[in-house]
């Protein structure tokens, strides 16, 4: 076998463990190359044969197992940091459009502003149950979502701060898996929540609607019910890298 | 010098290696494995993902270039990399120091 068969298997194998898209593959799979004939040409010139060259080389790599899920293992962290910073983003959209949509809004934009609901007729400001208790239940998801997103936020926050790299290494192994862990587990609650926390919403503003004279009209809600669809949607892609990205590193058994 | 001993340090290694002037990825392994006098004879393999995610990071930048006929992606130290890097070659002397004096029994002198 011709060392470019070699170092094409070696390749085939490095692409296999590594979940990335096809731009980035090709990138580490150009230097891995690269390298590889660096390294060859190197040994030969100090001697070695053909095949010892190429052992040599390839040892001095590492498994392509093991470089791959080195990889991936850096990815996580910032498919992670990726993820919360996307759900937070999604979360403050969503935060504008509840509000600007709200009774409370209606006093800033008036009461002929066609997508603003108009304060509830029910004495007391108590809503039939119904409403209360979708309201309730999108509040509560909403609340959880909140939480999840600013705890998964503030888990990233820790490893902006550099603390990596003068850390006592063992301390920040389990401190950094940890945070990890902690940080993504959050974002796939708060995904969850908000997967709950918008259909509710939206029923709950046709309920209110329905009973309230002057709402906004069925096309207006719906519109704003999409809108916020569409912001959640464009969260879950950051959400299903990171944790595909933290699956494909989960069995690396050490990080440099 | 085992990968187990470097972790966490193989970054401000990297950072410092990478601003000595660009360079691709076999050189900056032979450039720390030279200026370290072999004691940082790293699992290679293990260089490329840090130069990555120091990359992601902001701390280097790279570039496809044409060196002998052949495409190379080299690495250089951006602004921001070089003021970590001069914040972080402060925090690690202090440390070593500290560590040195511990080790000779000697009393470090509390910095300023």
């Amino acid at each position: 076998m011709s060392d470019a068969d070699v170092i094409a298997r070696y390749l085939d194998d490095l692409a296999r463990g590594l979940r990335v898209g096809p731009r980035h593959k090709t990138r580490i799979l150009a230097e891995v190359e690269d390298h590889l004939h660096d390294a060859v040409r190197a040994e030969q010139e100090r001697g070695a044969s053909p095949e010892e060259a190429m052992h040599t080389a390839i040892a001095r790599f590492g498994a392509p197992g093991v470089v791959a899920r080195q990889f991936m293992a850096d990815l996580a962290t910032s498919g992670v940091r990726g993820a919360a910073r996307a759900l937070f983003a999604a979360l403050v959209a969503l935060g504008i459009s509840v509000e600007i949509t709200s009774p409370v809004a209606r006093e800033i934009f008036g009461p002929e502003s066609r997508f603003t609901a108009p304060p509830g007729p029910w004495p007391g400001d108590v809503p039939p149950w119904q409403l209360q208790v979708t309201n309730g239940i999108a509040t509560l998801a909403f609340g959880v979502a909140i939480v999840a997103i600013l705890f998964a936020l503030v888990q990233t926050h820790l490893w902006r701060r550099g603390i990596r790299i003068v850390y006592p290494e063992v301390q920040l192994h389990i401190s950094q898996r940890g945070m990890e862990g902690a940080a993504l587990g959050a974002a796939v609650l708060a995904t969850g929540a908000l997967l709950v926390a918008i259909p509710v919403d939206a029923l709950w503003t046709f309920q209110r609607a329905a009973e309230v004279p002057g709402s906004p009209t069925p096309g207006v809600l719906a519109f704003f019910a999409a809108l916020r669809v569409l912001i959640f949607i464009a969260a879950v892609p950051f959400v299903v890298r990171a944790v595909r990205w933290a699956g494909a590193a989960a069995q690396h058994p050490e990080a440099v | 010098m085992s990968a187990e001993a470097l972790k966490g340090h193989l970054d401000l290694l990297l950072l410092a290696a990478v601003q000595a002037g660009p360079a691709h990825g076999y050189a900056i392994i032979q450039r720390l494995r030279r200026q370290s006098g072999g004691t940082f004879d790293l699992p290679e393999g293990t260089v490329y993902p840090a130069l990555h995610r120091l990359e992601r990071a902001g701390l280097l930048s790279s570039a496809w270039v044409m060196e002998n006929g052949r495409r190379r992606r080299v690495y250089a130290v951006t602004q921001k990399g070089a003021t970590a890097l001069v914040a972080h070659r402060r925090v690690w002397e202090t440390f070593a120091r500290g560590v040195n004096a511990v080790l000779k029994g000697a009393v470090c002198p509390t910095p300023t």
